[in-house]
């Protein structure tokens, strides 16, 4: 058959030619070959058809046969759609870049007249110096407190746990705490921390609020990188007679490294966003606070009492001014958290 | 019967995965210095019985051996800890798995976990480890750099060379070289010639040319049983089972 094809090739294929190639052209309707023949003579191969396993012979060649044909349509069409879809994406790319451009640019031009060296970091009246310790205090104390709890439980989860009754209780757990709205984790904070445990309203009250909130995404962000971790990594440790926990230690958290990162700036954008539990537990002090045992106001409470109480458009400026501060602030706590990371991965290497 | 040469020693053990029977009544002695290489069709416990040597089917769930494993005359289930048996009985994974560290990382990685913290030892064991596992001149000008930029026949090399840093007593070989081509194999192969002197090595393998090669005994796995095991040139040339000679004729599996 095949020499029979090699021979067609010089010669327009007979549509009722009994090669498999024509009989499936044939059950199409006629009109498919006719229409890519038209478009085939004004365009002369621009692509070469790929090798198919039924005509092996045609490879390399502009494809007259009729399968060819159709294949050529297929592709054409699917290149269409290919198109489409790309085009989609890079619209929709755009969109979200258009916005998040906007806003950005937004803020900072309306802010940026009002900033100044004093505005940020003097004792004066305005000066935000004290929320922006506040907010730091909170992002410090509550990571500090989420982040060794939740990779611990995660490890554990992911590492050691069978999949008993109590294990699944303790996801249902997680779950659950993931979706109670954060309102409520305030209300238990101020009972409990502030409270019964007497922190009053305190940074520390809100940071042990808001990290029992943030707990269920460090663990399930953990949990995630752990589980993309080879199997071939933990059984190469183990082979060369390591405990467990060496494994663990020296194969199995750096290369979850990457993952625990991303867990900590997802909850970083948590602590320094947060409002309602945080006006409950921490407070609205506006003066710099000397400790963690003090009540504070974080840059989001103060940018929240900023625009209510704004009247003029210099009050509007203010919070403008404030709300640049805040983006730069969880810029800076978001790529510090990366630069730590990587100098850690670094040590470990050697 | 006298097992005074025997490395390994195994007797009647059967092996399930939960109620899954993959190894039945396995009887086999590994002797010093010896390649075994272990051959038979896909699915028949090849695998299965390498992990029972070095407690690897541990860490598989639901995973129960009966019978007895003995490693010089002693039993390697007793242990409640396997590290101490995997550190004198290395393994080499079908899939080359270098760790996401630099060459020089990936070699003293094991020894240093054991407890070795001298920086001039670890230097010269990482440096004889290269050597023995003939890939030192591939790789002495680029110790730091990581491991994941090698070839995958220099990584199985050096995963070789990862295992022979331990001073391991035995090295198993799940398949070392199915992904691998045909030079990378060869070196493997040369590679295992000159390990021998010095280390029983077992070996599973699905090319009978490299069986017939580079092993001293054989052994025919069929369904979890051993069929056949003996001299690999009796085994070849002079097999006793019908099964044996059409596997190894390529009539089956
Ligand atoms: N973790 C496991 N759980 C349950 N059954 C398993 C497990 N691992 C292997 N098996 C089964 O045990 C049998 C032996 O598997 P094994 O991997 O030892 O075969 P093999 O001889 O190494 O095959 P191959 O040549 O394909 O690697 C197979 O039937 C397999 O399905
Ligand atoms: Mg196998």
């Amino acid at each position: 058959m095949a020499t029979k094809k090699n021979n067609d090739r010089l010669t327009r294929p007979d549509p009722a030619a009994s090669s498999p190639a024509a009989k499936t052209a044939a059950a199409k309707p006629a009109a498919a070959t006719q229409v890519a023949t038209g478009a085939e003579a004004g365009k002369p191969s621009a692509k070469q058809p790929a090798a198919g396993p039924a005509n092996p012979a045609d490879s390399g060649q502009a494809a007259l046969s009729p399968l060819h044909e159709l294949r050529r349509l297929a592709r054409r069409r699917r290149d269409r759609k290919d198109r489409l879809l790309y085009g989609l994406m890079v619209f929709a790319t755009i969109v979200i870049f258009a916005v998040l451009a906007w806003i950005l640019v937004y803020i900072v031009a309306n802010g940026i007249g009002h900033l100044s060296f004093d505005f940020v970091f003097s004792r004066a009246e305005n000066s935000i110096l004290p929320m922006l310790v506040t907010t730091m205090y909170l992002v410090l104390v509550s990571l500090a407190v989420a982040l060794p709890i939740g990779i611990t439980t995660a490890l554990y989860l992911n590492e050691y746990s069978k999949n008993t009754r109590g294990v699944r209780l303790l996801r249902l757990a997680i779950e659950t705490l993931a979706g109670i709205p954060s309102i409520l984790y305030g209300l238990f904070g101020l009972l409990f921390f502030s409270r019964i445990m007497g922190f009053g309203q305190s940074i520390i009250a809100g940071a042990l609020t808001l990290s029992i909130m943030i707990l269920p995404v460090i663990i399930r962000t953990t949990e995630e990188s752990l589980k993309t971790i080879p199997l071939a990594f933990r059984e190469g440790s183990l082979a060369l007679g390591t405990t467990k926990w060496q494994t663990i230690r020296k194969v199995v958290l750096p290369s979850a490294l990457p993952g625990i990162v991303t867990a900590s700036i997802l909850a970083i954008g948590r602590v320094v966003g947060e409002a309602a539990p945080v006006l409950l537990t921490v407070g609205i002090a506006k003066n710099l606070p000397k400790s963690i045992f003090q009540s504070g106001r974080t840059l989001t409470i103060h940018l929240y009492y900023l625009t209510k109480e704004a009247i003029h458009a210099e009050d509007f400026h203010i919070a403008f001014a404030t709300a640049t501060i805040l983006v730069i602030f969880v810029i800076i706590v978001n790529a510090s958290t990366r630069l730590i990371a990587s100098r850690f991965t670094k040590n470990m290497e050697h | 019967m006298s097992n005074n040469e025997g490395k390994f020693t195994v007797r009647n053990l059967d092996l399930y995965y939960s109620d899954f029977h993959a190894l039945k009544g396995i009887n086999i002695d590994i002797a010093d210095k010896e390649v075994l290489s272990l051959i038979g069709p896909s699915g028949c416990g090849k695998s299965t019985f390498i992990r029972v040597l070095n407690r690897m089917n541990d860490l598989i769930e639901g995973c129960t051996i009966t019978g007895t494993v003995l490693l010089d005359g002693e039993d390697i289930y007793k242990a409640k800890d396997a590290s101490e048996l995997r550190s004198r009985v290395g393994m080499v994974f079908q899939k080359p798995n270098p760790f996401p560290m630099s060459i020089w990382e990936n070699i003293a990685y094991g020894p240093k976990m054991a407890g070795l913290r001298d920086r001039k030892k670890l230097n010269e064991l990482v440096e004889s480890s290269l050597h023995k596992a003939a890939i030192w001149d591939e790789v002495k000008d680029r110790l730091k750099k990581s491991a994941l930029s090698l070839s995958g026949g220099q990584q199985q090399r050096l995963c070789i060379a990862r295992a022979i840093a331990m001073e391991p007593e035995v090295i198993l070989m799940d398949e070392p070289t199915s992904a691998l081509d045909p030079i990378a194999t060869k070196k493997i192969e040369e590679l295992v010639e000159t390990l021998k002197n010095d280390y029983s090595i077992v070996i599973v393998t699905h090319s009978m040319n490299q069986a017939a090669r580079i092993s001293d005994k054989t052994a025919f796995f069929l369904l979890g049983e051993i069929l056949e095991f003996g001299p690999t040139a009796r085994i070849f040339q002079n097999p006793e089972r019908k099964e044996t000679s059409d596997y190894i004729t390529g009539r089956f599996g």
